[in-house]
């Protein structure tokens, strides 16, 4: 019975390295740092063409509609701020002063080419706060 | 009602405590006065949830903006059914949902077993209630939905637009349902290995729970899918978001146990594996709420960071260290009364299935937490995203495809040449033809071919099963649908588990098609111009605007045509909301969504200029109406494997296949 | 009002709590709900048996099916029939009565699986169903076992002449059709 014994643990290594050999090989060509405005700038020049995702607060008054659904603006984080080019989906919560998320390349031009945008709201959820002054920041977006 | 509300909570938590330790001790004394006054404790707890639940219900319709889960959920101009949908919108209420439903699976449990299993029940009861003693805490210390707010506010916050429709009433309750279902066949083995009661009651009440929990969590998820892909107008269902792997984590591991469980009630194999399988599948679910909860990794269903994280890592740390030390000390207990013989076999595809759902859960387990443990172990945040998931997970997934095929036709123990001839030949066939009509189509794609002819080989073995049975019983002149129910309705597991199969099938057909033929495309276009795509053609009739109580919309007017026939008006829609609550997400994006058969026609309006003109984007996913159908296929065939009654209802002893060599010896 | 309301509450959970204490007042005493380890014997025998019948049909059921091979299925026939015997001489003995002798016990045996059948036939003889379900499904590949020994009920191939068991003469394959095991 050992080689049938045998054949099962041949079977079941295999089957774990394929998972391992594919968890790290997907590793290793998705994995994207996730700087902060201020890191990105420190990472100049190694960083350029490399795929990143950067979060920042949205620069109020930066936001510019392209005619063709483009979209350009500035995001911060209090240590400097770069400006991001973009084109596709926006979120509906996007604005001024939302955390936005992007992802993509910063090119040497100083410009962040991004593909992919995710905003979420810089304040705390359940800020009470709010409730009393009727000022324009303090709400979260919650989900379920 | 507050003060009933926030007082019930309190009781709640006592009685559990007081549950645990009656129970327990009712047990081990042989005082069965104190295991009857816990199962009474059990029931009084539902009893006062229900009442804390019904109290906040009645704060949120009535809009009593002194409590800060009121203010923060609702808003004057909120519809009553928002309202009392709240109570799952904000932290502390989902907990009070947590909790309450978890007292009523209890109180379930409790009189489901009012004469059964009484050396094992004691020890059942005091698990669940223990980890009712964690949620009653969390509702009534940490995150109280009776907290009041200094002084009162005059109006709410309002809820989140996004969160209006339907699928956000039923989504989270369905998901909630599943994750706590989880709860019950953790303590059923947790109450195994506490009672030393190892043989197979625990397993006859895990499995049915947990195929409830499972159903509930797929259905949850499914429903996640839809609704991010009607509402988030991305035109995507599924992102690999963490909230969503969250759940869908436990369901993997469900998945797998659901299996392995036939091991162990056939051949009294896998004890150790099904021990272990349903300790990681409650501790996913307590992971997968503690992530969606506590904020910890971000996610694009934005969670801000909150108290209850560090609680929440200490529960999950503890049912760790605790259940495996039971699974340590009772490990001798758990010893397998067969064993394999050939890895052509049925009980060596249970195995594989069960390794590969692993590895899969493993997989989006690291991926999930990749972001923290990375930052933990080198200072950098690194993430893996949507790509890793798949690359890892589409080949798991297509060997799994590939094993639900041969799973329900193989052999046990050894398959024999005749075996594989007589039970695979005809699917094989018509797998190898699928594939060789779709490479004759030009389909090149090599995942996609391996899917679609995977998906054929199953579907083929279903049928067959299926077709043999009802020929013969509509040969005797029944007529072929009472056939179908007869023979479904004598063994309801193996036909229900068949036809979650073919639901299984139509949801991978649908992900398939709309991930890998998915075209798109985005225009600017002013009025007259038309977009073409796919087949459809939309012509551009301009931008109008109108207004309702709630919001200011503005819609792209387009007239669709397919293949040249008109389909009638296609409008994509901006709205933005008028009330005052939700100014920073007042902005809505209303997709238009033309869903066939074949295809989905997904147009958003992207921005419009002052010029009139619109920019927008199109997309044609086919087949993604065929995995919600799916969806339901699977859901019909689960409610039919858990239908009551038949004769496989009465008290139920497993008879395992074990053979013997002459000289003794275990064969199998 | 609402701290009555409360307060009630209370009281009613911390009642009926208690209850399982005070109730047990009125009883004769004696600790009923840990069960009497002889009647769970033998009622976890009586469940015991039900499954072997059952597990009976269901090796059937699968060896038609082509998901047990012969030998697995004639040992584990053999096999729960001799555990089915097993079970009643001891359900019997935990009874009134004394052991029964061998023969009545088989005659029970058989009695109770053909019970087990009945049970099932609805307004069609399911079972017959069901045994022609199977060899729809050898017919179609025309090959393999799935006929019974008229005799001793011992599962045979379609290309033996004997009973590889008792060694009766089988019949032809097209009988087969009335013949039912055991």
């Amino acid at each position: 019975m050992l080689k049938g014994k045998l054949k099962f643990i041949i079977a079941i290594a295999v089957i774990a390295l394929a998972v391992s050999y594919l968890v790290y090989g997907g590793v290793k060509d998705t994995m994207v740092y996730y700087l902060t405005v201020k890191e990105l700038k420190g990472k100049v020049p190694s960083v350029y063409g490399e795929r990143v995702r950067v979060s920042g607060n949205v620069v109020p008054g930066s936001i510019k509609h392209g005619p063709d659904g483009s979209l350009e603006f500035s995001i911060s984080d209090g240590g400097g701020d770069i400006d991001v080019a973009y084109s596709g989906i926006v979120p509906d919560i996007f604005k001024d002063d939302v955390e936005a998320v992007v992802e993509g390349e910063y090119g040497s031009n100083n410009v962040f080419a991004a593909d992919v945008l995710l905003a979420k709201c810089p304040t705390k959820y359940e800020d009470t706060e709010a409730l009393y002054n009727s000022g324009s920041e303090g709400k979260g977006v919650n989900t379920y | 009602m507050v003060e009933t509300g926030k007082l019930s909570i309190f009781l709640a938590f006592a009685i559990s405590i007081y549950v645990v330790c009656a129970s327990v001790y009712g047990a081990r004394t042989g005082k069965s006065d104190f295991v009857k006054s816990a199962r009474n404790g059990v029931l009084a707890v539902c009893f006062l949830l229900i009442i804390a639940t019904a109290a906040l219900v009645h704060s949120l319709v009535n809009l009593d903006f002194s409590l800060k889960y009121v203010a923060l959920n609702t808003s004057t101009d909120l519809p009553v059914i928002y309202r009392i949908t709240s109570l799952w919108a904000g932290q502390a209420g989902s907990l009070l949902l947590w909790a309450l439903i978890l007292s009523i699976y209890s109180a379930l449990v409790v009189l489901d077993t009012r004469t059964r299993s009484r050396l094992l029940m004691p020890y059942v009861v005091a698990v669940l209630a223990a980890i009712s003693v964690f949620f009653t805490f969390l509702i009534g210390f940490v995150e109280n939905p009776f907290e009041a707010l200094p002084v009162a506010a005059l109006e709410g916050r309002g809820l989140n637009p996004i969160l209006q429709n339907a699928y956000m009433a039923i989504h989270p309750v369905t998901l909630y349902l599943g994750y706590v279902g989880v709860s019950v066949p953790f303590a059923f083995g947790m109450g195994a290995l506490l009672s030393g009661q190892l043989g197979d009651e625990w397993i006859k009440y895990s499995r049915k729970w947990t195929l409830f929990a499972w159903t509930f969590l797929g259905v949850g998820l499914l429903l996640g899918a839809r609704w991010a892909y009607l509402e988030l107008g991305w035109g995507g269902y599924w992102a690999w978001d963490p909230v969503e792997n969250a759940a869908f984590m436990p369901w993997l591991a469900a998945t797998a146990f659901v299996h392995s469980v036939m091991i162990q009630e056939k051949k009294g194999m896998l004890k150790k594996w099904n021990m272990a399988l349903i300790i990681l599948t409650f501790f996913l679910a307590i992971f997968g709420t503690f992530i969606t909860r506590s904020g910890i990794i971000s996610s694009v269903h934005s969670f801000a960071q909150s108290d209850i994280g560090p609680l929440f890592l200490g529960f999950i740390a503890f049912i760790l260290l605790f259940s495996f030390a039971m699974f340590l000390y009772r490990i001798r207990d758990l010893e397998s009364e067969n064993r394999f013989d050939s890895i052509l076999s049925r009980e060596s595809a249970f195995i594989f299935n069960n390794l590969l759902f692993l590895g899969a859960a493993f997989a989006v387990f690291l991926g999930t937490v990749f972001p923290i443990m990375s930052e933990a172990l080198t200072g950098n945040k690194i993430l893996v995203g949507s790509p890793y998931f798949n690359r890892v997970n589409v080949p798991i997934a297509l060997v799994l495809i590939f094993l639900m095929g041969v799973g329900p036709l193989i052999s046990w123990r050894k398959a024999s040449r005749e075996n594989l001839m007589k039970n695979f030949l005809v699917p094989v066939i018509v797998g190898a033809a699928t594939a060789g009509v779709l490479i004759a189509l030009g389909v090149r794609d090599v995942y996609a071919l391996l899917s679609y002819a995977f998906c054929a080989f199953v579907t083929a073995t279903v049928f067959t099963e299926f077709f043999r049975g009802v020929s013969v019983r509509s040969g005797r002149g029944e007529n072929p649908a009472l056939a179908f129910v007869r023979l479904v309705s004598r063994n309801k597991r193996r036909y229900g588990g068949y036809i979650v199969h073919i639901g299984v099938v139509l949801i991978v057909i649908g992900i398939t098609s709309s991930s890998v033929f998915v075209t798109e495309k985005q225009a600017t276009l002013t009025k007259g111009q038309s977009l073409e795509l796919a087949g459809y053609t939309l012509t551009f009739q301009g931008i109008e605007q109108y207004t309702t109580d709630a919001k200011n919309a503005t819609v792209a007017k387009l007239e669709g045509y397919k293949n040249g026939k008109p389909i009638g008006p296609v409008s994509p829609e901006k709205n933005v909301y008028k009330y005052e609550g939700n100014r920073e997400i007042n902005q809505e994006t209303e997709v238009a969504l033309r869903s066939t058969f074949t295809d989905d026609l997904y147009v958003i309006l992207m921005s419009y200029g002052e010029d009139g003109a619109a920019t927008i984007r199109v997309m044609v996913n086919p087949m993604v109406s065929w995995i919600w159908s799916g969806g339901v296929v699977l859901l019909i065939g689960a409610i039919v494997t858990m239908w009551p009654g038949g004769r496989k209802e009465r008290e139920e002893v497993f008879v395992r296949y074990t053979l013997h060599d002459r000289d003794g010896t275990a064969k199998v | 009002m609402e701290t009555i309301l409360a307060l009630a509450i209370a009281l009613l959970a911390a009642l009926f709590i208690s209850a399982p204490f005070f109730l047990r007042r009125g009883r004769a005493g004696g600790d009923e709900y840990f069960p009497d380890p002889r009647a769970e014997k033998a009622k976890e025998l009586g469940s015991r048996k039900d499954s072997l019948l059952t597990a009976i049909k269901d090796i059937e059921f699968d060896y038609g099916l082509g998901k047990l091979s012969r030998e697995d299925f004639e040992e584990l026939h053999g096999k729960y029939r001799a555990e089915a015997a097993g079970l009643l001489k001891e359900i019997d003995s935990l009874g009134a009565g004394g052991p029964a002798d061998g023969s009545d016990i088989e005659d029970d045996i058989e009695k109770e699986i053909r019970a087990e059948r009945s049970k099932f036939a609805f307004s069609y003889d399911d079972e017959e169903l069901e045994k022609e379900i199977l060899r729809a499904r050898e017919v179609s590949w025309n090959d393999s076992p799935a006929r019974y020994c008229p005799k001793c009920g011992n599962g045979s191939g379609a290309e033996d002449l004997f009973c590889s068991k008792c060694g009766a003469k089988l019949d032809q394959p097209t009988e087969t059709q009335n013949a039912r095991p055991l």
